[in-house]
C-alpha cells in the first residue's frame, strides 16, 4: 500500500516538474519572440507619422459599440471619449442593456437624444429593443435601449444597428486614447482581404489623473492589489498577445477594445449569449469558422492602442473577476473541443488550445496541487528537503525573472509610467508578485474550475469608482481578460 | 542544497541583471538625452525662424555639432508643415551645408536604422535631390527603409515615384496603407497610373487603386473608373460606385443609376451611396424604390442618400403606410437634424 502511495507520489512529482519546466520554458521562449517583436515594432513606429500616414481617407469606416449596463457613473466620460477619437469616419451605439439605474437619463440629457426608429439588420439574434435614440448634439451617436439580455446580446443589437463594415466593442468602464482606432485598424488598412480582427493593449486606469474623459496622467494605482495587477497586465498582453499574435494563434481579443471584420462576426453567428467569455469564444469561433472555409486570415494583436479600465482593488471583486473569466476559458475550450489539439486548425488546434487547456484551464489545479503534494511528498521521505527548497527557489526565481522581463518590455517600448518611483515600485511588485500574488490567482481560477463544473453562471458586480473620477455604485465587472500567464 | 540547482538559481537571478540595468539605466540615459534635447531644440527656435524667413544672417556660424543637429530636426518639423518660399528656404538651408548629401549617403550605409533614418528625414527636409535615392531605396531589403522611402516620395510629391511605388504595392513590397498615403500625397499627377493598377491581376491592388483614384481624381478622371464598374470582383465594383459618386462626372453617374440593380447587394450599396454624395436629382426615384424594397444594406444606404438628396421627400414618404423601416428611420434622423 504504502509502495503504490509512494509510486503515485513519485508520477505526480514528476509531472509536476515536467509540467513546470514546459511552462517556463513556453514563457520564456515568448518573452524572447514578444522582445524581438517589439523591437522591430517600435522602430517602425519612429519612422511612421500617425498624423500623415494613418489619418488618410483609406481608414476603413468602423461602428462602435458600447454596451452599458448600470454605468451612469462613468457613462458620459466614455461616451465623449469616444466622440473625440482621431478617425476619419466612424459612429457610436452605446447598448443600454436594460440598465436599471440613471445610464439612459445620463446619455439623454448630456447628448441631447431624440427618439427615433431604428431599422436593424436580423443578422444575428439578440433581445427586442424598447427605445432607441439619436443625438442631436453629435449625430455620430446613438443609443438602443433593449432588455436586459447580457454584455454579449447586447453587442450583437450593436452589431445589427451597425452601419459600417467594421465593428469595435469597447466596454462602458474604459477609456480609449484619442489615436487608439487609427493604430487598432492600421493592420486592417495593410491588409484588409486577410485581416479580420485586432485586439489593442488595455491598461490599469487605477492610479492615473482623468479629466474629459481623457487619461493626463499616468501613475501607479495606491493600492497594492491593483499595483499587482499592473504587473500582470505586462505579462499577459507584453509577452503573450504579441507572441501569440506572431505566431497566428490567438485567441483573445479583449472584449474591453476589440475590432473585428462584421461581416465575418455575422457568419459565425455574433457573439455568444450562453458564455462568460464572450470575447474568446467568439475569436474561437472566427479561428474555426476561417479554417472550415480554407479563406486566408489574421487575427492580431497591436500593442499600442490603449485602452484605460478599472482594476478589481478587493480580493472580493478580484475573485470574482478571475472565476468567471477562467468560467469562460473553460466554456469556450468545452466548446471548441474539436479544435484542441488538432493540426486542421492550425497553429490554433494545433499548439495555442492544447496550451490553453494544460496550462491555463488545468495548470491552476495542477499548481495548487504541487503546494499539497510536495509537503505530503516531503514528508513520507520521498523529497528531500533540499529538493523542495530547490524547487521553490527555482520557481521563485523564474517567477521573478519573467516579472521583470516584461516590465523591461515595457520600458524597452512605451515607457507609459514616467516617474522614476512609479518604476522602481513596479520592480518590487515584480518580485513580490510571487509571493502570494500569482497563487492567489490560482486558487481563484481553480474554484472557477469549480464553478464551471457545477455550472455556476453570473457576472457578478463591482463597487466602482468610475474611471473617470465619480462616486462609487455597483455596476458589472470589468472585462479586459487577463491570464496570468501569457494569456 | 543541491550544488545544480543553486547554480541554475544564480543563473537565473544573474539573468534579471541585464533587464533591470535595461530599466534603470536607459531610463537615465533617456531622460537626460530628452532633457538636453529639448533645451537645445527650444534654443534653437530663433535660428530656425531665422532660416524660414529667409535671413541673410549665416545663422549656423556660431552654432557646434550637437545645436546644428536640433536645429535641423527644427526645421524638418517645420518642413512638414509649411509650404511655399518658406519651405524651399528650408530646403535651401539643407542643401547649402550638404546635410543632404550626407542623408543621401547614409542611405547606402550597412546599418538599417541609418538607412530608415535618412530615408524619413529626406522627406522631411524635401530636398528633390534625394528623389532618384529614394526611389531606389524602394528595392531596399528592409522593410522599414521602404517604408520610410515611400513616405519622403509622397512628401515630395515625386511623380516619377508613381510607377515604382505601384510595382512595389503589386509585389508586396510595401503596406497598402504607406503606399495609399504616398500615392495620396503625390495626388493628381499619379491618378493615371494608379488608375493603371486597377488592370492588374490582384483584387486588394485594384480595389486600392480604384480607393485612391477616388480621392485624387478629377471629373476629368472619371472614364478611368468605367472598367472598374464592370470587375468580376463585387467589393472593387463596389468602390467603383463609391468613387464614381466622390469624382461627380456625369460620364460615370449614368452609370451608376444601372449599378443599383447589380446582383451583389454591396455594389447595390454603394451605388446608391455614390448617387447620394453625387447630388444627382435624377436617382431619386430608383433610390426610393431601392430604400422601401431592397434587402438591408442597399435599402439603409438608399434611405440615407435620400435624405442627402430630398429631406422632404424621406419625411412625406415616411407617412405613407407600408413605407419600410430604412424611410422611416432616415425621417426621424432627418427630423432630428433639422428640428
Amino acid at each position: 500500500m504504502e509502495g503504490a502511495a509512494k509510486e503515485v507520489l513519485s508520477v505526480i512529482g514528476i509531472t509536476v516538474i515536467f509540467y513546470f519546466v514546459v511552462l517556463n520554458s513556453i514563457y520564456l521562449a515568448f518573452t524572447g519572440i514578444s522582445g524581438f517583436s517589439l523591437v522591430r515594432q517600435m522602430r517602425q513606429r519612429s519612422y511612421e507619422h500617425l498624423e500623415e500616414d494613418m489619418a488618410s481617407p483609406l481608414s476603413p469606416p468602423i461602428s462602435i459599440l458600447l454596451p452599458a449596463y448600470n454605468e451612469e457613473v462613468g457613462i458620459g466620460d466614455s461616451v465623449e471619449s469616444l466622440l473625440d477619437l482621431r478617425y476619419p469616419l466612424y459612429e457610436v451605439i452605446v447598448v443600454d442593456d436594460g440598465s436599471t439605474d440613471a445610464t439612459l437619463n445620463q446619455l439623454r440629457d448630456e447628448f441631447d437624444l431624440v427618439p427615433f426608429r431604428p431599422a436593424l439588420r436580423d443578422a444575428v439574434r439578440h433581445g427586442e429593443v424598447t427605445e432607441a435614440y439619436v443625438s442631436r448634439r453629435d449625430t455620430r451617436l446613438t443609443v438602443l435601449r433593449k432588455v436586459n439580455g447580457g454584455k454579449a446580446d447586447a453587442l450583437n443589437c450593436g452589431l445589427c444597428a451597425a452601419s459600417y463594415p467594421y465593428v469595435c466593442s469597447v466596454d462602458a468602464d474604459t477609456l480609449i486614447e484619442e489615436e487608439a482606432l487609427l493604430r487598432l485598424a492600421g493592420p486592417i488598412l495593410d491588409d484588409p482581404e486577410r485581416v479580420v480582427a485586432t485586439g489593442g493593449i488595455v491598461r490599469i486606469a487605477n492610479g492615473c489623473r482623468v479629466e474629459g474623459g481623457r487619461v493626463v496622467d499616468v501613475g501607479l494605482p495606491k493600492g497594492r492589489l491593483a499595483t499587482l495587477q499592473v504587473v500582470e497586465y505586462f505579462r499577459a498582453f507584453l509577452v503573450g498577445r504579441i507572441a501569440w499574435s506572431r505566431l497566428g494563434a490567438l485567441l483573445i481579443v479583449s472584449g474591453a477594445f476589440g475590432l473585428f471584420k462584421r461581416s465575418v462576426v455575422e457568419d459565425v453567428g455574433g457573439w455568444l449569449t450562453t458564455t462568460v467569455g464572450e470575447d474568446a469564444e467568439l475569436v474561437a469561433r472566427i479561428h474555426h469558422g476561417m479554417r472550415e472555409k480554407g479563406r486566408p486570415y489574421s487575427v492580431q494583436f497591436v500593442p499600442d492602442p490603449v485602452c484605460w479600465t478599472e482594476a478589481p482593488e478587493t480580493f472580493k471583486v478580484l475573485s470574482r473577476q478571475r472565476r468567471r473569466w477562467q468560467r469562460g476559458l473553460a466554456e469556450t475550450l468545452q466548446r471548441h473541443r474539436r479544435m484542441v489539439g488538432n493540426p486542421r486548425y492550425g497553429v490554433f488546434g494545433a499548439f495555442a488550445l492544447p496550451y490553453f487547456l494544460l496550462f491555463e484551464l488545468i495548470g491552476p489545479a495542477l499548481e495548487l496541487s504541487g503546494f499539497v503534494i510536495l509537503p505530503i511528498a516531503f514528508a513520507l521521505g520521498l523529497l528531500k528537503l533540499q529538493m523542495l527548497v530547490a524547487f521553490m527557489l527555482v520557481s521563485v526565481v523564474l517567477g521573478i525573472l519573467l516579472s521583470v522581463s516584461a516590465l523591461a518590455l515595457e520600458e524597452l517600448s512605451f515607457r507609459r509610467y514616467s516617474r522614476n518611483r512609479d518604476v522602481i515600485r513596479l520592480l518590487g511588485y515584480a518580485v513580490l508578485d510571487n509571493f502570494g500574488y500569482r497563487q492567489l490567482n490560482d486558487l481563484y481560477r481553480a474554484m472557477g474550475i469549480i464553478d464551471f463544473l457545477r455550472k455556476r453562471g453570473g457576472w457578478g458586480e463591482m463597487e466602482r469608482r468610475g474611471v473617470g473620477g465619480g462616486a462609487g455604485k455597483p455596476v458589472v465587472e470589468p472585462g479586459a481578460r487577463v491570464l496570468p500567464g501569457p494569456s | 542544497l543541491n550544488h545544480d540547482v543553486l547554480i541554475v538559481s544564480v543563473v537565473l537571478a544573474l539573468a534579471m541583471v541585464p533587464y533591470v540595468i535595461l530599466i534603470v539605466v536607459r531610463r537615465f540615459v533617456l531622460v537626460r538625452q530628452q532633457t538636453r534635447k529639448t533645451e537645445l531644440e527650444s534654443r534653437m527656435v530663433p535660428h530656425a525662424l531665422a532660416v524660414v524667413q529667409g535671413s541673410e544672417v549665416p545663422v549656423d556660424l556660431e552654432l557646434d555639432r550637437s545645436e546644428l543637429e536640433a536645429l535641423a530636426r527644427v526645421l524638418a518639423r517645420y518642413s512638414r508643415i509649411l509650404d511655399g518660399g518658406a519651405r524651399d528656404a528650408i530646403v535651401t538651408y539643407f542643401e547649402d551645408r550638404g546635410l543632404v548629401d550626407r542623408q543621401i549617403r547614409d542611405l547606402a550605409s550597412h546599418r538599417v536604422w541609418r538607412r530608415a533614418r535618412a530615408a524619413y528625414l529626406l522627406g522631411d527636409i524635401g530636398s528633390h535631390a534625394a528623389v532618384h535615392d529614394l526611389i531606389a531605396s524602394l528595392e531596399d531589403p528592409s522593410a522599414e527603409v521602404r517604408s520610410a522611402a515611400a513616405r519622403s516620395l509622397g512628401r515630395l510629391h515625386a511623380k516619377s515615384a508613381v510607377g515604382p511605388l505601384v510595382e512595389s504595392l503589386a509585389r508586396d513590397r510595401l503596406p497598402a496603407s504607406v503606399a495609399g498615403s504616398a500615392l495620396l500625397g503625390i495626388g493628381t499627377p499619379a491618378v493615371d497610373e494608379v488608375a493603371a493598377m486597377a488592370r492588374t491581376r490582384e483584387p486588394m491592388v485594384r480595389r486600392l487603386a480604384v480607393e485612391l483614384v477616388a480621392q485624387m481624381g478629377e471629373p476629368r478622371h472619371a472614364p478611368l473608373l468605367l472598367h472598374s464598374l464592370e470587375d468580376p470582383v463585387p467589393d472593387v465594383r463596389a468602390k467603383a460606385c463609391r468613387a464614381a459618386g466622390r469624382i461627380g462626372s456625369t460620364t460615370v453617374i449614368d452609370r451608376l443609376a444601372g449599378m443599383l440593380e447589380d446582383p451583389a447587394p454591396t455594389v447595390r450599396a454603394a451605388a446608391a451611396v455614390g448617387l447620394g454624395v453625387s447630388g444627382d436629382s435624377r436617382a431619386i426615384e430608383p433610390l426610393y424604390y431601392l430604400a422601401r424594397w431592397d434587402s438591408f444594406s442597399p435599402a439603409r444606404a438608399a434611405a440615407r442618400a435620400l435624405g442627402q438628396l430630398d429631406p422632404q421627400l424621406v419625411l412625406d414618404g415616411a407617412r405613407q403606410p407600408g413605407t419600410g423601416p430604412h424611410l422611416r428611420e432616415e425621417a426621424d434622423r432627418v427630423a432630428a437634424r433639422v428640428f
